[in-house]
């Protein structure tokens, strides 16, 4: 028997009030992949991430991490678990540096007596984030200038860092590209990869096709609140995802054409 | 039909051209006044006004010491006001829980010094329990009321400039109300001739008390994580919630040391002058926020400096005084006070601006 | 805006900035002259008309004797902690004399103790302090000045009714004086109820707000003693707006230009008027006395006079000078 999915999302509904946001996905993701979910405007994609990172629950269907059933009732608990999400504006602290960013919430003190004071260990924490940012490639000069003053592909990496720094298995991101130019993207995307050569478990929501088939493992696609289809990226194209993000697909299908 | 892939391979690790940094110990010093522009401009202004008051009056011990002690009230409050400002918040309330503090201080000590006959011939004899029992009220109301602060601002959402507009009518009310809106009869005399008057090393025993608080304060903001969250909040409070951290405790905390240090004011006040004057501290919120702004740190929060603040505050306080040396018509005063005011920040924006570019 | 006409603005505004200032020195450009003697005046608030007349008579008196006098006080606020500072900064200056009106009997002995201590004679004016620094005293005598207000309040409400009064703050000395003549004077009218006194901190605001108060609780309220200007213009003021002046009885302290114009309506009926004018100069006067050695015979206290001005004799020019003016 196969060892089970990292993460395992199984027939998840979830309704508000009267509107339906979802209703039976189904997702699963392994470590050491890259699994992007697409669909259009309203598809439920954000939604799913939620339930997964903790921030809504389930009304109907489970989810597991490493085959166990697991109830994730807020996003601290979520963390504890091991999942990160890097939000699309990024959740940084403008004026704080790198290591500040890295450390938010789980500063490291001085040793005693300086420690129980509250004195910050700035030193460790630098020397820890620089290191950090090394393991991931991303080429920041000093951790201890203001993020605010990096660039948009820099700012992602801290906060790629920040998710990725203590023991998660799992990282959820939310358009990582959307606020980028073309250099900066690419970036990101080599970013993603090195991060999923760590033996994380990433879950990306993108508009971005092109980038989604530069960077991605598999692809599952969503629409109207259902996960209609998933494909590892050699076994599908951009255009046949494009259909059935819209719902095109059956039209083409009874057409005549091929799939993927 | 030909698959489009995006690239995979970047050319090269991507770099800011940032200069290396500093080592450590300078950059600290040469950060701590955040705003060095600032620090110039005050020793300018001292400059002048040696040069030109009449037999140099202005650069004596004696002005000195009266120009630190006038300014000790107006630092500790522009403290608290710091890390409210750096907290992206804003802290009105500062001149009544210094005022309400002091009379409810005041009263303390003066019903538990003796009896109304003996208390009103001067008469103090219980006064070594009743001092620290007045000073440990006063600092209790003070934190009470930054607790109130803190607690409105966090429960009900409001914003801090609505809450605290409230509470400085709700502290002034208060004050009134325990003092039969008159001035306190006169506090124990030790209590006066020892913080009031009294000077330990030959400062006045006031700019002692500031000096301490300036010192925990710099630490504080810049080297614990009670500082670290406080920029963080201010910079990105969501992102910090995000982060774990307790907000709204975090926000609660803030308000209260605000309060305790606008309660340690009002109890220096009590002891400088005997007792409250109400109407004298209707514009000190002014003051506090002014220093901090004018000491560079921002109103938007995220950044704040403590040595910045300090000198902000004695940037008026030696204009006014090198006016009353010189002799500068008083009705020229406070406009002159406001003018230079307006030079100093806008030559630090300006100055910021061309270093951002 | 290019960036240099912002540096250009900027730099005409230092350099206007620090003209003014060097418009405010004084002059000490290289003649050889006898010895000029400095005095500084500090009232109590330099924006009252008391004081402002009391500035007048003092500069009279330092132009007749070729002295320089320094007028400083804070203008918003009647305070020991605004005053003590602008002493402070005087002190430092270090001028022959010191004339000082202080806002507090007790607050001011330390900062006045300094300025004796360190070789600058100290005196005076309008309000004193409880201790026994100054070389003179120059005031009103209030006590007798209370005394004539409550004369002068019984007889316009016909020796019947409630009256109160309004005050500063406790701990004044000449506004103390009053209170303690005019509430021994009521004792001798049976027939007056009196309803207690209110302190409005010198604010005209706070003073006008307590009057409505009182005009609301006694609907028949039947006169008030307004103690300074400041409380005395919020009397009158609240009396207008809520048309009663001329029905309840105001009897005044001082005589600032509103104040006079009132009693010329009808509006209040008598005037308490000082004499600040004779106060400032007689002030400086006796400082230069001090300070050239002429000490013999300086007494404790000097004091001038009051008028009690009514719409009858307002415009009798004897008494032009009780009138206050900025």
């Amino acid at each position: 028997m196969s060892e089970p999915a990292l993460l395992e999302a199984r027939d998840i509904e979830k309704r508000f009030g009267s509107v339906v946001a979802l209703r039976g996905a189904n997702f699963d993701l392994n470590s050491g992949e890259v699994h992007a979910l697409v669909g259009d405007n309203g598809a439920g994609k954000s939604t799913l991430i939620k339930v997964i990172s903790g921030v809504l629950q389930p009304d109907g269907g489970e989810l597991l991490l490493e085959g166990q059933p697991v109830r994730i009732h807020n996003p601290q608990e979520a963390r504890r678990l091991g999942i990160e999400t890097v939000y699309q504006d990024l959740a940084l602290a403008g004026h704080l540096d790198a290591a500040g960013n890295l450390f938010l919430g789980r500063e490291k003190l001085m040793p005693p007596p300086l420690g129980w004071l509250g004195f910050l260990d700035n030193k460790a924490m630098h020397r820890r984030a620089a290191e950090e940012m090394r393991h991931l490639k991303i080429g920041i000069k000093s951790v201890e200038r203001p993020v605010l003053t990096l660039s948009g592909g820099q700012r992602q990496g801290v906060a790629v860092a920040r998710a990725v720094a203590w023991g998660t298995r799992i990282v959820i991101m939310d358009e990582p590209t959307a606020a980028l130019g073309v250099r900066e993207s690419l970036m990101v995307l080599e970013l993603i990869r090195e991060t999923r050569n760590q033996g994380i478990g990433i879950v990306m929501i993108s508009h971005n096709l092109p980038e989604v088939f530069g960077v991605a493992d598999r692809i599952t696609v969503m629409r109207l609140g259902q996960t209609i289809a998933s494909f590892r990226r050699d076994e599908t194209s951009m255009e046949a995802i494009v259909r059935m993000m819209t719902g095109a697909e059956a039209q083409y299908l009874a057409a005549g054409g091929s799939p993927a | 039909m030909t698959q489009q892939t995006a690239p995979t391979q970047v050319e090269e690790p991507f770099e800011i051209e940032a200069p290396e940094a500093p080592p450590a110990p300078l950059r600290v010093a040469l950060t701590a006044f955040g705003n060095f522009w600032i620090l110039f401009f005050l020793l300018a202004l001292i400059a002048y006004f040696t040069i030109t008051s009449p037999n140099h009056a202005f650069f004596q011990g004696f002005n000195f010491k009266n120009i630190a002690l006038d300014t000790s009230e107006v630092i500790l409050m522009a403290i608290g006001e710091t890390f409210v400002i750096v907290t992206a918040g804003i802290d009105l309330s500062v001149g009544g829980i210094l005022v309400f503090s002091g009379v409810a201080g005041g009263l303390v000590m003066i019903h538990f010094s003796g009896t109304v006959a003996q208390t009103s011939n001067l008469q103090y004899p219980n006064a070594s329990v009743a001092i620290p029992l007045g000073i440990a009220v006063g600092l209790a109301a003070g934190s009470g009321w930054g607790l109130l602060n803190g607690l409105l601002v966090t429960t009900l959402r409001l914003p801090p400039f609505i809450v605290t507009l409230g509470t400085l009518g709700m502290t002034f009310g208060a004050a009134d109300l325990l003092s039969g809106g008159t001035n306190l009869a006169s506090v124990p005399t030790t209590f006066q001739n020892s913080l009031g008057n009294g000077t330990i090393l030959g400062l006045y025993a006031p700019v002692i008390v500031a000096l301490i608080a300036v010192i925990i304060a710099f630490f504080l903001l810049r080297f614990t994580r009670f500082g670290r969250y406080t920029a963080a909040i201010g910079s990105n409070e969501d992102g910090a919630r995000r982060s774990g951290i307790n907000v709204d405790l975090h926000l609660i905390k803030v308000y209260a040391l605000t309060g305790f240090l606008c309660g340690l004011a009002g109890i220096v006040d009590l002891a400088r002058f005997g007792t409250e004057n109400l109407s004298a501290h209707n514009t000190d919120n002014l003051d506090a926020i002014a220093a901090v702004v004018i000491g560079g740190t921002s109103l938007f929060g995220g950044v704040g400096t403590i040595l910045g603040t300090v000198v902000g505050a004695f940037i008026p306080t030696v204009l006014k005084n090198g006016f009353v040396i010189s002799g500068i018509d008083p009705f020229w005063q406070e406009l002159l006070v406001g003018a230079t005011i307006i030079v100093a920040v806008y030559i630090d924006q300006w100055r910021r601006r061309r270093l951002s570019k | 805006m290019s960036r240099r006409i912002w540096h250009i603005m900027s730099g005409v505004v230092v350099a206007s900035l620090l003209a003014f200032s060097v418009a405010g020195l004084p002059h000490q450009l290289g003649r050889a002259h006898a010895k000029q003697f400095t005095f500084y005046l500090i009232p109590g608030i330099s924006t009252d008309a008391f004081y402002a007349t009391m500035h007048k008579g003092a500069q009279a008196a330092a132009n007749r004797l070729g002295a320089k006098l320094i007028f400083q006080g804070d203008p918003n606020n009647f305070s020991a902690p605004t005053q003590i500072p602008i002493l402070n900064a005087a002190i430092a200056r270090h001028p022959d004399a010191i004339l000082i009106a202080p806002t507090d009997k007790t607050a001011l002995i330390a900062p006045i103790r300094n300025a004796v201590n360190a070789g600058i004679p100290v005196i005076t004016v309008d309000t004193f302090i409880n201790a026994n620094l100054a070389v003179t005293n120059v005031s009103s005598d209030n006590v007798l000045g209370g005394v004539t207000a409550g004369k002068a309040l019984a007889r316009a409400v016909r020796f019947k009714g409630t009256v109160a009064a309004i005050s500063v703050q406790p701990g004044i000395s000449t506004t103390d004086q009053r209170k303690q003549g005019f509430e021994q004077q009521l004792k001798q009218y049976p027939k007056i109820t009196y309803a207690g006194i209110q302190y409005c901190n010198d604010k005209p605001t706070i003073a006008a707000n307590e009057t409505s108060a009182l005009l609301a609780r006694y609907s028949n309220l039947a006169g008030i003693f307004a103690m300074n200007t400041n409380s005395g213009l919020g009397v009158t003021k609240a009396a207008q707006t809520a048309r009663r002046a001329g029905q309840v009885k105001l009897v005044e302290f001082d005589a600032e230009p509103i104040q006079v114009q009132a009693l010329r309506q009808g509006q209040i009926v008598a005037l308490v008027a000082q004499d600040p004018y004779s106060i400032g100069s007689m002030g400086v006067n006796l400082a230069y006395k001090w300070v050239t050695g002429k000490r013999a015979g300086i007494r404790k206290h000097y004091g001038t006079g009051e008028a009690i001005l009514t719409r009858a004799n307002i415009n009798n020019p004897a008494l032009k000078r009780f009138i206050y003016t900025k």
